[in-house]
């Protein structure tokens, strides 16, 4: 960070910013776009590799998943559990995570009227060192490392290699947080802060939180692994260190995101300033205040799930979802919004994120004894992983919302709606099925006539977990084949500074930010005839 | 003409960049809090771990390991001390006092090097086998992440003072100094709950 610090007398670079002040052109070609300290390369270059990492990683899930369902058919029992433990590493550390820093990077200094990124050196630095990390980890797992891996050094790389890969994405967090609060342009206020901005606040907050948790965890592994593996570093125990932070409340820090991406689709396409806009940022800030969940390790993971607070903590984070989607549904119908795949991609990625905070709720509700374990020896409830797929169905779906609606900003051109409709069809579907499935097996214990439909429920989830991926794939195609010429604000109702720019954004991003005098610098800009007849803001 | 020239309304003046929290203080922040989770992780699995066996009516440290408290005392004085530098190296800065600042950046670096010598030296004295049981295992995985922490902090520290020698830093931009103090700070706080979780309370 300190070789990116501003020299003197630039740190107010909002304050006037233009294309001049931005840093001196990159190379052209290849290596203008591997040695790119933009942040629009490098968010880029985070959703692109993400997908990709998506992909791979919910093949390795699905694969594990179903290995371990039915009996150990396709693959010995520690080549399911290689499978299933690294596909979660990859959705959530490969995919989920790094989707959200690239948007993140791209779209959060065009939104607070930055002309880049904080640290932009140390955001590409970050890019390669997740990167890295991933990649790397991807290989250990393939030469048997990864948890219950029978090759020690792989293991041991592996450890190594997921560190790196978390160290990456906190040091892309570091630069986005830091952008948000030093760089604003003028007059823009934390409570004025778009709601995409807003949510990645928190959620980048959070995750230096809780990351580095699980980070000294890693430590403490790969200590004992290449010592008396005296507890965390045997099989059993490497995976007990990690495991909360794919279960709940943990695993719904992927999903700050996703209701950023909501909350900034739902009122531009309704051409309204939000109703409830206060209510609605704090609704966010207390979902993400309720998802740290790296306290749940110290006192065990199966211990927790009895414990009062893991009960009052699963309940309450139903209520900010509540309320937020109280907000927007207000917002909307205010309006008789045109449809629109970022508008029906925000609606399903809400849905997927109310479906898995209410069956969290269930899961803890003790006497319904939802915490039946997998047929695989990793200690993590059917349940759990049912939560795990509806977030990451959230944010495939989410990214579907993200990447259509501020495509011009990323592809430069419009995303293709067939592939939009379809991506957030599969992905809806997709974690419908994940999530439902993984529910009605683990509520076999308490159902006993659903005992014989546990393997049909996982075989469901498989092909949830298939279509996800297909979601994903589809969403990579749309940024791939995004054409046509595009205006700054593509859907002439835009509300937030990001529309302000040129489609893509060019080098220093703003030639002129316009003082920011409420939450909706454009609306006011465009007059009160403009988007609500004057309504105040609220 | 040439009167009414004279008293025209002069021209506005351009109003004072607004007051905007520091990058870089606001970038290491972030990044020291994170480097303390870290830590303090471990240091909350030793207390849970530590909190069984003594429950379970066994005693923490194993027989032959000896953790004497004198050695983390001074080693806590010699970071404090580190940290009273440091400030004098930010207030010396502040002061456009760049003599002060370049002696006081040096002091905390000479601090720092002590800790970590006294922290080697500890692990030397102490009998504590990695591989023989969870306790040592602990023990080194706090105290070794928190070398590196420190380790971090000295780079950091030393960086800002090359900086500095460049001319770098002044009374009116000084934030690598104080970025570099905010870091060395947590890092000292940090030492503080290592210092009553496994020395005092052993």
């Amino acid at each position: 960070m300190t070789i990116t610090e501003n020299p003197p007398g630039t740190e107010s670079a909002p304050s006037a910013p233009s294309p001049t002040s931005a840093p001196a052109s990159p190379s052209a070609g290849l290596a203008g776009v591997l040695g790119s300290g933009d942040h629009k390369v490098v968010g880029r270059l985070f959703i692109g590799a993400g997908i990709v990492l998506g992909l791979v990683s919910a093949l390795a899930f699905a694969l594990g998943l179903l290995g371990g369902a039915s009996g150990g058919g396709l693959f010995a029992t520690d080549v399911n559990l290689r499978l299933f433990t690294g596909g979660q590493f990859g959705l959530v550390f490969g995919f989920a995570l790094p989707v959200l820093v690239g948007f993140g990077l791209l779209v959060v200094p065009l939104q607070v009227g930055a002309a880049s990124v904080a640290f932009p050196r140390a955001a590409a630095m970050s890019l390669w060192v997740w990167l890295a990390g991933a990649v790397t980890l991807g290989v250990a797992i393939a030469i048997n490392g990864g948890i219950g891996g029978g090759n020690g050094r792989a293991v041991d790389l592996a450890m190594t290699a997921l560190v790196m890969t978390i160290a990456g994405l906190l040091l892309a967090s570091v630069c986005v947080a830091t952008t948000i609060l030093t760089l604003r342009a003028p007059g823009m206020t934390l409570d004025r802060v778009p709601l995409f901005s807003w949510s990645m606040l928190a959620a980048t907050g959070v995750w230096l939180l809780t990351w580095p948790v699980l980070v000294g965890y890693l430590v403490l592994v790969r200590v004992d692994l290449v010592n008396g593996q005296l507890a965390f570093g045997s099989v059993a125990g490497q995976w007990s260190a990690m495991a909360w932070a794919f279960m709940q409340p943990q695993v719904f820090v992927l999903a700050i995101g996703v209701l950023g991406v909501i909350g900034d689709v739902v009122p531009t396409i309704a051409g309204r300033r939000q109703v409830g806009r206060g209510v609605v940022l704090t609704a966010v800030g207390a979902f993400a205040a309720l998802a740290i969940g790296s306290w749940t390790p110290l006192t065990q993971v199966e211990g927790v799930w009895t414990s009062p607070l893991f009960v009052i903590v699963s309940f309450a984070l139903v209520l900010p979802v509540v309320v937020a989607a109280g907000g927007w549904g207000s917002t909307l119908a205010q309006a008789r919004p045109k449809p629109s795949v970022p508008l029906a991609a925000s609606t399903a990625a809400l849905v997927l994120v109310l479906l898995a905070v209410v069956i969290g709720a269930l899961f803890a509700i003790g006497p319904l004894d939802l915490q039946i374990l997998t047929a695989l020896e990793s200690g993590t409830p059917m349940v759990a992983v049912g939560i795990l797929g509806l977030v990451v169905a959230a944010v495939a779906v989410g990214t579907v919302a993200a990447a259509s609606w501020w495509s011009s900003k990323v592809a430069g051109g419009a995303f293709p709606t067939p592939l939009g409709n379809l991506g957030l069809l599969a992905g809806l579907g997709g974690g419908v099925l994940w999530g439902v499935g993984m529910l009605v097996a683990g509520a076999s214990v308490r159902f006993t006539a659903l005992e014989g439909a546990v393997d049909a429920m996982v075989v469901v989830s498989v092909v949830g977990v298939a279509l996800v991926a297909a979601s994903i794939a589809l969403t990579g195609l749309g940024l791939l084949g995004a054409r046509g010429s595009s205006d700054a604000d593509p859907w002439g109702s835009g509300q937030t500074l990001e529309w302000l720019t040129d489609s893509p954004p060019a080098r220093g991003n703003f030639a002129e930010v316009p003082p920011v005098l409420s939450a909706e610098p454009l609306v006011d800009a465009r007059g009160p005839e403009a988007g609500e007849s004057g309504e105040e803001e609220s | 003409m040439a009167t009414a020239t004279a008293t025209a309304t002069p021209a506005a003046i351009a109003p004072p960049p607004l007051q905007r929290p520091r990058m870089l203080l606001v970038g290491t922040a972030f990044a020291a809090v994170a480097s303390a989770m870290v830590v303090l992780t471990m240091v909350g699995v030793y207390l849970t771990e530590r909190a069984t066996v003594v429950s379970a009516g066994g005693t923490w440290l194993p027989d032959g390991v000896v953790l004497p408290l004198n050695q983390p005392n001074m080693m806590f004085a010699t970071l404090l001390l580190g940290s009273v530098a440091i400030q004098w190296a930010v207030s010396a800065v502040r002061n456009d006092d760049r003599v002060n600042s370049y002696l006081a950046l040096g002091l905390t670096m000479v601090f720092g090097f002590a800790y970590l010598n006294m922290l080697v030296y500890l692990w030397s004295q102490a009998g504590l086998d990695v591989d023989a049981n969870i306790q040592s295992l602990l023990i080194y995985g706090v105290t070794g992440t928190h070398f590196v922490m420190a380790l971090v902090a000295m780079l950091f520290v030393g960086l800002m003072a090359f900086r500095a020698l460049a001319g770098g830093y002044d009374a009116r931009q000084y934030d690598g100094i104080a970025a570099s103090a905010l870091f060395w700070h947590v890092m000292v706080a940090v030492y503080a709950v290592i210092w009553i979780a496994i020395y005092v309370t052993k």
